[in-house]
């Protein structure tokens, strides 16, 4: 999720006094391939990206720069679908335990050097070195555990895992995870400490600014995967000279700065979308991602152990409703956490959407419920999740259910949920696009899991094991009904992203990833 | 004089010394793990373990405050653990930017508002003071946040005067960094002579009704003299005091101007770094900004007697 900037300079005392450190990847400066100047999209970053060290440290907000300048093996599509990117193709053998990737012939990396298998091996070995914090770290030694790395020949990589596993090539591209990035190993200094980031996409890293801006030079040497462009996979190509990433943390100077021209692309907030589009010069791109809202229920708390209570909660709260009010009418109510873009997204008949008054009543009756508090933790961190808290008492309340709201700051809510110490929380969770993600981001024993139900753990073992598509999404309807019978948590809905952008901008398409890719686009 | 500057040095020392303990044991006290802020929601307990490792946060507190202040004797003020940069390079840095933009908005702020407050006392309950008085009531009402939009929509986008986004260092061209600085400086400006020219006007209309004065006048000093020699220097005094402690609470970090703004300033990064529990950024934050804190007033204080010769240092 992280990449790094070189130290370029360090601090430059101007005649004010202000002095900046300035960070920057020097090849981008040196190599003639690395394009300079000329044309330039402007996009906006709502927090700093920390960018450093992938396997030292690992955070989501550098995942927009991220993605234009390394690649993995393989990435997901629009369609949440695996595909080969630094692979030719690939294969799964051994009945899934093995599993074979042909690189394409070559693909350079930013300093001019050839990609080969012993690249992809040398990434893999540092990114799952001991004190790597890596997010798929933990994966690729747990549930998708893999045993060893080979490389044949310079342009095959075998992957053999301790068990057959469907979801290998999925995990190696989950977003959460840098979609497993391959660099190069002069990416390092001498001493073994992170330099700079040195990998094969469109674009190579460019000047950064800490607290300001990152940008991204084109490559001119990239060397395209072949096929449509579909996502992150498919024909990707730098179409401008540079795109600039500002960091602009506050929503309405986001606003001003597309409506001045200043900025050609941003996320803007649901409520300003109408605004956006009644300006001529821009639009809006709306794009349904796998981001999911939930309201979590823990089962350890004395009185949410009770089954019939933490169902009526689930029946007593309208989810199209809580979507609809959140999102501003942007977002659909969902009862389950699996997203509608996944191939494997199977609503139950009769989706339980709506408030069900009669069956909150027989179910609170069943549970003997007797107005006992109930606190849901939220946070003004992340507006979304406390405006749901909100929605979420109201419709409770109405039922006759006693809820309190207690809002805390967001590193203390995150300590609670990663502890487990709470009784019910406002939350979201990042996307996850592989099958059985979406599933895994609450199931199993961990204390930060909020459901450890056996039956759900050995499901999803079940799942994650799977190499069948079908029996993947029979699998995954198991686990949703059971979920639902369970209630661990109420799915309400997953976030529909707004991007704005200057129409002077053409390619702008809607995916269901976090932030646009910014490649395939130009300037008309 | 002498002895008095060391006497203020020391309880300088003193304080310094207080702030340092206070933040660091108030920043550990303050529920939130940084690693879990990091990591995200998907966390493991390992990786969790490491990065606290790393950072010294597995270690009991006495031995993380002595680490600490070691390190902090030799210059070291730690590295950030949200950028992996230093933190004394990163705190001075964003320093320079918030105190460019405040020096020049309090300069701005003196120059309008203490002649603006003297002339309304001097016309005390004219239309003039009327006018002044209003004026400072109503931008001392106005949320800077607020007023800042306002001048990003009118002079930004509206009229198209001024860049709406980012900064540019004052190492290049000039006339650009200036247009990128103009907007805060004005609206930081516009607030704090709200707040000034009522303190100027209060302490004109005092020193107004003081028995000197009236002889000034009596003597047959033209107007303009008992006012620039006589009032000034004594109705300055106690601005004087309040510009010490506006610079100081000031230059400790205009967060809500600089996320309006897009500034990079340390008002800005300390929030960040507080939600972040970003640790060795937070205590290098207030430590520096309790140093220009105190030196400021220490300033202030050795610059009274210029102003009010009956305080004396000693």
């Amino acid at each position: 999720m992280i990449f790094s900037f070189q130290r370029f300079a360090n601090v430059r005392s101007g005649r004010l006094g202000v002095a900046f450190v300035v960070l920057s990847l020097g090849i981008g400066f040196a190599d003639p391939a690395i394009a300079q100047g000329g044309s330039i999209i402007r996009a906006a970053l709502n927090e700093d990206i920390r960018g450093v060290d992938p396997a030292r440290q690992s955070e989501g907000m550098a995942d927009p720069v991220h993605m234009h300048v390394v690649e993995g093996l393989v990435a997901y599509g629009s369609n949440l679908e695996v595909g080969p990117v630094l692979a030719e193709s690939y294969s799964v053998e051994d009945g899934g335990k093995t599993y074979v990737f042909k690189l394409r012939d070559g693909v350079k990396f930013h300093n001019g050097e050839t990609l080969t298998s012993a690249d992809v091996k040398w990434s893999w070995d540092y990114l799952m070195a001991e004190g790597s914090v890596w997010r798929c770290k933990a994966v690729f030694e747990g549930n998708v555990k893999v045993l060893a790395v080979e490389t044949p020949n310079p342009l095959t990589v075998v992957y053999r895992l301790a068990e057959p596993n469907g979801s290998f090539a999925y995990t190696l591209a989950r977003t959460d995870c840098a979609g497993t990035p391959v660099f190069h190993k002069s990416s390092l200094k001498a001493d073994g400490s992170w330099g700079s980031v040195i990998g094969t996409g469109p674009f190579a890293a460019g000047e950064r600014k800490i607290g300001e801006y990152a940008e991204v030079l084109r490559f001119a040497d990239y060397k395209s995967p072949a096929g449509e462009a579909n996502g992150r996979i498919g024909r990707k190509e730098a179409m401008v000279d540079k795109i600039r990433f500002s960091v602009v943390t506050d929503p309405a100077a986001r606003i001003v700065g597309l409506r001045s021209g200043e900025l050609d692309v941003s996320s803007v907030a649901s409520q300003s979308v109408d605004q956006i589009r009644q300006e001529a010069a821009l639009d809006v791109v709306l794009s349904e991602t796998t981001v999911w809202y939930a309201l979590l229920l823990n089962q350890k708390d004395p009185l949410l152990q009770n089954k019939a209570l933490r169902q009526a909660i689930a029946s007593a709260i309208d989810r199209q409703a809580v979507a609809q009010g959140v999102t501003y009418g942007l977002a659909t109510g969902t009862s389950t956490p699996m997203p509608r873009v996944s191939r494997y997204y199977s609503p139950i008949a009769n989706e339980p959407l709506a408030a069900n008054p009669d069956r909150t009543r027989e179910l609170l009756a069943e549970a003997g419920y007797d107005g006992e508090p109930i606190t849901i933790i939220a946070n003004k961190s992340f507006q979304s999740m406390f405006d749901q808290a909100i929605i979420i008492q109201s419709q409770l309340q109405a039922a006759g259910i006693n809820v309190t709201i207690e809002t805390l700051e967001w590193g203390l809510q995150l300590e609670r949920y990663t502890g487990g110490k709470y009784q019910s929380q406002s939350f979201s969770y990042s996307g996850r696009f592989d099958p059985m993600g979406a599933w895994e981001r609450i199931i199993g024993p961990e204390s930060r899991k909020v459901w450890k139900d056996e039956r759900a753990i050995a499901l999803l073992k079940k799942g994650l094991v799977a190499t069948d598509p079908d029996e993947v999404r029979a699998i995954s309807d198991e686990i949703y009904a059971l979920f639902i019978e369970e209630a661990p948590a109420v799915s309400l809905f997953h976030m529909t992203l707004a991007n704005g952008f200057n129409k002077r901008l053409e390619g702008i398409k809607s995916a269901p990833f976090d932030t646009p890719t910014l490649w395939n686009v130009s300037i008309k | 004089m002498f002895r008095y500057f060391l006497r203020r040095t020391l309880m300088t020392g003193i304080t310094l010394s207080l702030v340092g303990i206070t933040v660091f044991f108030i920043m550990r006290l303050i529920p939130g793990d940084p690693a879990s802020l990091m990591l995200g929601e998907s966390a493991t307990d390992e990786q969790l373990q490491i990065l606290r490792g790393r950072w010294g946060l597995d270690q009991p507190l006495p031995v993380q405050f002595g680490y600490w202040l070691a390190s902090l004797l030799s210059g070291d003020f730690g590295v950030s653990t949200r950028t992996g940069q230093d933190v004394l390079p990163l705190i001075l840095d964003r320093f320079g930017v918030t105190a460019t933009i405040v020096v020049l908005a309090v300069a701005i702020a003196v120059a309008i508002a203490v002649p603006a407050g003297m002339i309304a006392a001097w016309r005390q309950n004219s239309l003039t003071d009327v006018v002044a008085i209003s004026l400072a009531t109503l931008l001392l009402s106005i949320p800077s946040f607020w007023l800042g939009l306002i001048m990003l929509l009118v002079f930004g986008l509206k009229l198209g005067w001024v860049p709406v986004l980012g900064f540019v260092g004052f190492d290049g061209d000039i006339l650009r960094a200036l247009s990128f600085i103009i907007l805060p400086v004005v609206t930081l400006a516009l607030i704090e002579i709200g707040v000034l020219i009522r303190m100027a006007r209060a302490s004109t209309i005092e020193v107004l009704r003081l028995e000197y004065v009236t002889h000034a006048r009596a003597k047959g000093i033209p107007e303009w003299k008992v006012l620039v020699r006589h009032v000034f220097p004594n109705a300055f005094a106690p601005t004087l005091t309040l510009i010490g402690l506006m610079l100081g609470n000031l230059l400790g970090g205009i967060a809500v101007l600089e996320t309006v703004f897009t500034l990079p300033g340390i008002g800005k990064l300390l929030v960040e770094s507080i939600f972040a529990r970003d640790y060795p950024v937070v205590q290098g934050c207030l430590l520096l900004t309790a140093t220009v804190f105190v030196l400021i007033n220490l300033v202030v204080d050795l610059l009274y007697p210029v102003f009010d010769p009956r305080v004396t240092v000693e």
